[in-house]
């Protein structure tokens, strides 16, 4: 953890996104503001369809090219905003300084070429001087790496040939093929089988502590969450509703829905009858927000008028720099 | 169907196709001249007299067209008659019964997706001869392959559905069924099909005529396009109009048949 | 790995021939008048007919005709041209090679302009070839053959003088090896051209969804990702998938191809099949014409296997199936 560096390596600022639905425009990112630093963790966590994955996809400019429309903000990296960015500049960061890895292999890898060419092609876009050789050593060293041991007999399989754990490693070398300086991991356990994800998790931890690339990690599995991450942020309804160190925050949740999703995580602890659900349904997010979003469903039941008419910012600051944006208990912090 | 007005593209296609069967019905009415006879000097262009100028002869071309609008009307609607029962039949046989029947049909219908058809109706006229009656009955029995098809699996999903279900569930004979909910329900998919067919059709004939296959005792639009081909360096209008002919009746269908088309996709 | 799809492919085509020669044998036997008549043009006496009858097999019961018919035509053997005596096989192959220049010509061509437009479509942002190649779709797909053919030898041959009006030489050529070449593709372009013209409507349009469709997909998502410019994710990425669909068409086509081309070689005096069909068509010449069309249908059958084995080859998972 290097929380002390003294600059940020990535600063989102006041992000929002539209998308256009059948049923008119909908925000899918309201007013999402973060940093990452160098070498951390910082990980996601919420219900689907909250904006985590938007999120993710709006700092590589990834979004589908129709119908969805990044209304404002920022992406700073190495003093630069990524939102405004020319198309070379954009590529020269894509894939090399920062890199991405998705939620469903099978689908993610091009079925009609082998592991080998598509991992080959990330070095060759970024370093286009190596040889063959170097290459397919590189290759070979990526697979090797990320804990495919047979690469040599297996580089020239084709992605409906390998398991879905199998395939999201090639993810991985694809993604840390010219060591990044930060890794985007959108959901890339969801889907397999338990032991697959702590495997695919250790492989994460190892590519980790070989590069010293920061990750920003999107779950919505805290018990990813709390293997791995170091910060965490976690998002409701297109906001961060609350940004925590990760002990600290397991140890003592602030906000409501953040409670409340502890409690719909099973765990060792964790009698079998307290397990529950939170009530009711993540709001509509077709109109501009009026007051809290979460405020239907709060277990604080807070009787105070703000949370009707004030949209709660992140506020206070604990002893190591978290956040919350509640009215009920934003006051605590301060 | 709820009504949904058309657009401009659709609006100008349905007046074609009624201005082409208005033409092809009163051919006799309308056309200036008898286009079988002489009625003015040899190859002479467009002019006042001879809108679409004369042939070779001296016959006026106007009237030609005019009366090849009947020709490619007739054929049009004779084949579609013979297509859509022949398609229809074997789709829905196909499609409803399944097991060995769709297989045998499957494979009929495969075959005759395959084969060339230009080639085979050429054959089919080498033996049985030209003539109205015997194109309509070779290109009838030639090009019903792909609506078998589609009306087939057209069947098979609506046959999943549960209104359909239900009437199989409340005691209703297959054969009611077949033809009282199924057919109802597949009829604007059959038409796209069909409407596709009649211009693949309406161009093929215009080729058999065009290299002088066609019922040699009618004018059609092909006839007179082949008939230019020796007198392309000095009368360009003898190929250009009866060719503009066939390309407006073509568009037509194949506007309609997309307009169509789309009305059914949003309607799903 | 690849042996069972293409075994079993192959054996699809079994079913298809059977089809296609009993459908001719059908045919011929439920065609009015009598061959042998027509042979010896109604000259002969009975026991003439009752010979050459049974020199034919036409006395067989028809099982051993219809044996005797397939075994016949599996061997290359097509019968004799009524009008020329000749055997069909060589008055076909005379004039098979010209026909395949052009069809083939007319294939490749329409092949590569059509996907070259499509990507060249697909980077475009601002839509306005998707519109151009749409509409000329629309109006080349509506538009008979011979009258493109007419209107494009009114114009760019008697008109403009840039191309030749008939044949596919010069007259009295006598250019070497290399110039006769430059002369038959001169003569060529034109009717190529117009065969290939309709068909780069249709592959330009197919490949042009296909490539929207692919251009959607997660793995073109982590080619952008990765730093791929947008024709590095169409070429390496989006085209191959793309290609699919097209190549169903081109397989397709081939039997439209070839009955466009019998048109087209009238009109620009091509001495290929079209002038023999139009003869033998005046004559009533039947060997020829069956000849003719066993030879397409089994091109057509022949070409959608090889599309289908080429489906194999462009998508690894097929291999497997």
């Amino acid at each position: 953890m290097t929380l002390n560096s003294a600059k940020p390596l990535l600063s989102v600022v006041d992000l929002v996104v539209d998308f256009d639905t059948p049923r008119g425009v909908v925000r899918a990112v309201d007013g999402v503001s973060f940093d990452i630093w160098p070498g951390e963790v910082l990980s996601f966590v919420g219900e689907s369809g909250c904006g985590k994955t938007v999120t993710a996809l709006a700092l590589l400019r990834l979004l589908p090219q129709v119908g969805a429309h990044v209304r404002s903000g920022r992406v700073l990296f190495d003093g630069v905003d990524l939102l405004g960015l020319d198309s070379v500049g954009l590529r020269a960061i894509r894939g090399k300084r920062i890199s991405m890895i998705f939620q469903d292999p099978t689908s993610s890898l091009n079925p009609m070429k082998t592991i080998e060419r598509q991992i080959e092609e990330a070095i060759k876009l970024h370093q286009p001087a190596l040889t063959r050789i170097q290459i397919r050593d590189r290759v070979v060293h990526l697979m090797v790496t990320v804990g495919i041991a047979d690469a040599r007999e297996r580089m020239e399989e084709y992605p409906h040939m390998w398991s879905g754990g199998m395939r999201q490693r090639a993810m991985i070398a694809i993604a840390m093929a010219n060591e990044p300086v930060l890794l985007i991991a959108d959901e890339p356990t969801t889907g397999l089988d338990t032991t697959v994800q702590a495997q695919v998790l250790d492989v994460l931890r190892e590519v980790r502590s070989e590069t010293g690339s920061a990750i920003l990690l999107i779950t919505h599995n805290l018990g990813v969450v709390a293997e791995i991450a170091d910060r965490v942020a976690v998002i409701y309804a297109g906001r961060i509703v609350e940004t925590r160190g990760v002990e600290e925050l397991f140890a003592r949740p602030l906000h409501p829905y953040t409670q409340g999703l502890m409690s719909c995580q099973p765990s060792f602890e964790t009698a079998r009858g307290s397990l529950r659900a939170i009530g009711g349904q993540p709001p509509q997010l077709d109109g501009p927000s009026i007051g809290c979003t979460f405020r239907d469903r709060c277990a604080l039941k807070f009787d105070r008028n703000d949370c009707a008419t004030i949209v709660p910012q992140l506020s206070g600051s604990t002893a190591t720099g978290g956040q919350v944006a509640c009215h009920a208990v934003g006051g605590v912090l301060s | 169907m709820k009504h949904v007005p058309l657009n401009l593209r659709t609006r100008s296609a349905v007046g074609l196709i009624v201005f082409w069967f208005v033409v092809a019905g009163f051919s006799r009415q309308l056309a200036p001249y008898d286009p079988f006879k002489v009625s003015g000097p040899g190859l002479e262009g467009p002019s006042r007299e001879f809108l679409f100028g004369t042939d070779a002869i001296g016959r006026d071309l106007l009237s030609g067209v005019v009366y090849g609008a009947r020709t490619s009307a007739i054929i049009v609607v004779g084949v579609g008659i013979i297509v859509a029962i022949i398609g229809t039949l074997l789709g829905i046989i196909s499609g409803y019964f399944g097991g060995l029947v769709d297989d045998a049909i499957m494979r009929i219908t495969e075959l005759f997706q395959v084969i060339p058809r230009f080639f085979l109706i050429i054959i089919a006229i080498a033996y049985f001869g030209a003539g109205m009656d015997n194109l309509i009955l070779v290109l009838g029995f030639t090009s019903w392959a792909m609506l078998a098809r589609v009306v087939r699996a057209e069947v098979l999903s609506l046959r999943e559905r549960t209104f359909v279900e239900a009437a199989l569930v409340s005691g209703a004979s297959p054969w009611r069924v077949l033809f009282r909910e199924i057919l109802p329900n597949a009829t604007p998919v059959i038409v796209v099909y069909l409407a596709l067919l009649l211009s693949q059709v309406l161009l093929l004939e215009a080729s058999l005529s065009f290299i002088g296959l066609g019922d040699p005792n009618a004018i059609s639009w092909g006839y007179l396009a082949g008939a230019s081909q020796a007198y392309l360096r000095i009368g360009w209008w003898l190929a250009v109009f009866p060719g503009v002919a066939i390309l407006l009746a073509v568009l037509a269908i194949n506007i309609i048949s997309d307009a169509l088309n789309e009305r059914i996709k949003t309607r799903r | 790995m690849k042996l069972p799809y293409i075994g079993r492919r192959l054996l699809q085509v079994a079913p298809t021939v059977s089809g296609v020669l009993l459908l001719t044998f059908i045919l011929i036997h439920i065609a009015p008048g009598d061959p042998i008549q027509a042979l010896a043009s109604g000259n002969g006496d009975e026991d003439y007919y009752a010979f050459m009858r049974h020199k034919f097999g036409l006395d067989q019961p028809l099982i051993n005709q219809l044996g005797t018919y397939v075994g016949n035509i599996l061997r290359g053997d097509l019968g004799t041209s009524y009008i020329t005596g000749q055997s069909v096989s060589t008055t076909i192959g005379e004039r098979l090679g010209a026909t395949l220049l052009l069809t083939g010509t007319a294939i490749i061509v329409s092949s590569i302009i059509g996907i070259g437009l499509a990507v060249v479509a697909s980077l475009r942002s601002d839509g306005a070839l998707d519109h151009a190649t749409n509409a000329a779709s629309l109006i080349l797909y509506a538009s008979p053959v011979f009258w493109i053919a007419q209107l494009v030898l009114l114009f760019l041959s008697l008109r403009l003088g840039w191309f030749p009006v008939q044949g596919m030489n010069s007259a009295g050529l006598d250019a070497g090896v290399f110039g006769t070449v430059i002369d038959t593709a001169w003569h060529l372009a034109l009717p190529a051209g117009v065969l290939a013209i309709q068909e780069v409507a249709v592959v330009a349009r197919l490949m042009r969804s296909g490539i929207r469709e692919e251009l959607g997909q997660d793995y073109i998502r982590t080619a952008r990702a990765k730093g791929a410019s947008e024709s590095q994710v169409v070429v390496r990425h989006a085209l191959r998938s793309a290609l699919l669909p097209v190549v169903t068409v081109i397989g397709n086509r081939i039997g439209n191809i070839f009955s466009g081309a019998m048109v087209v070689e009238l009109i620009f005096g091509w001495p290929g099949l079209g002038q023999l069909i139009l003869s033998s068509s005046q004559t009533r010449d039947t060997p020829v014409l069956l000849g003719i069309f066993l030879l397409v249908a089994f091109t057509v059958v022949l070409s959608n296997l090889i599309t289908d084995l080429s489906y194999a080859w462009i998508d690894p998972r097929i291999r497997l199936k």
